[in-house]
């Protein structure tokens, strides 16, 4: 596959455009990718396949070798796996808080303490979540990165 | 472990405080006329560094349900009694020792572990506020 880059004005709106015979595997993995980088996810729920704006989503979890999206209410899984997605979201505000757990931080309500050197996050639509202990550093260190911009 | 260490080496700290306040709330209401010398003052950090013996043995790197923490803090506040009678009274002392004494020193001993906890607490709540505090400056941000 040829890759070519076009510059165009200013006037024009940014777009990508892919030339193939066929829209094969390949090509739905790259049109994938990009939605990605744009902020969509897709998701199934059974058969269906939606996609899911990232900044829907409160956690990611992985359970028994699969991953789900968790929305406000909802929930979807994934074909990728937690780290592939924490990869991707470590910039957009997520933060692995457990062995198993990307939290979306814009989703946060408040941090309060629980047991043991752990911590609860009270999320926007009233469920908790818990730090493990062994993740607090790094949600400190990431939050300070993010204040110092 | 090194997380383990870190946290004991807080509770240590807090707990020889804590046994610093307990001995003279102890000393002042059972004998208030004794008398000692400077070795007295190693006496909280002796009993803080038996006091931290189950604390190494017990840490826990699986992360436990509420129960199991319970459970673990009741062994654990027993285990750290039976030490510190054990060697702050002795075999011999413990069968002549006044019964009323030796129920003030384990009451001390669980004040000062629950002194030790709701420290602990209270650092927590105030590390949680602050995380809270950066949290909402970093959502204002990305809004």
């Amino acid at each position: 596959m040829q890759i070519r880059i076009r510059k165009i004005g200013q006037e024009e709106k940014e777009y990508i455009e892919i030339g193939c015979h066929k829209e094969d595997e390949n090509v739905s993995e790259i049109v994938q990718f990009l939605k990605e980088r744009q902020g969509n996810v897709r998701a199934y729920q059974g058969e269906r396949q939606y996609e899911i704006p990232v900044v829907d989503i409160f956690y990611i979890e992985a359970v028994d070798n699969r991953t789900y999206l968790y929305l406000a209410e909802e929930n979807y899984e994934a074909k990728q796996k937690l780290y592939e997605f924490e990869e991707l979201l470590t910039k957009r505000g997520f933060v692995r808080i457990s062995k198993s757990m990307l939290l979306n931080l814009m989703k946060v309500k408040a941090i309060k303490p629980a047991l043991n050197g752990r911590f609860l996050c009270q999320l926007a639509n009233g469920e908790e979540v818990i730090i493990s202990r062994k993740y607090v550093p790094e949600l400190k260190a990431r939050l300070k990165r993010y204040e110092r911009g | 472990m090194k997380e383990c260490l870190k946290a004991s080496a807080g509770s240590f700290f807090i707990s020889v405080a804590l046994i610093n306040l307990a001995i003279y709330a102890l000393g002042s209401a059972l004998e208030p006329d004794r008398q000692f010398g400077y070795e007295a003052f190693l006496v909280p950090w002796i009993y803080g560094g038996l006091a931290l013996l189950p604390t190494l043995v017990m840490y826990s790197k699986r992360e436990l349900t509420v129960k199991q923490e319970l459970v673990r803090r009741g062994i654990h506040l027993m285990t750290i009694e039976l030490i510190l009678i054990f060697f702050g009274f002795g075999p011999e002392r413990i069968k002549q020792e006044d019964f009323g004494a030796l129920v003030f020193f384990c009451l001390s001993v669980a004040a000062v572990y629950g002194g030790v906890i709701l420290i602990q607490w209270l650092l927590q709540m105030r590390m949680a506020k602050q995380m809270t505090e950066e949290l909402i400056k970093f959502q204002k941000k990305n809004a």
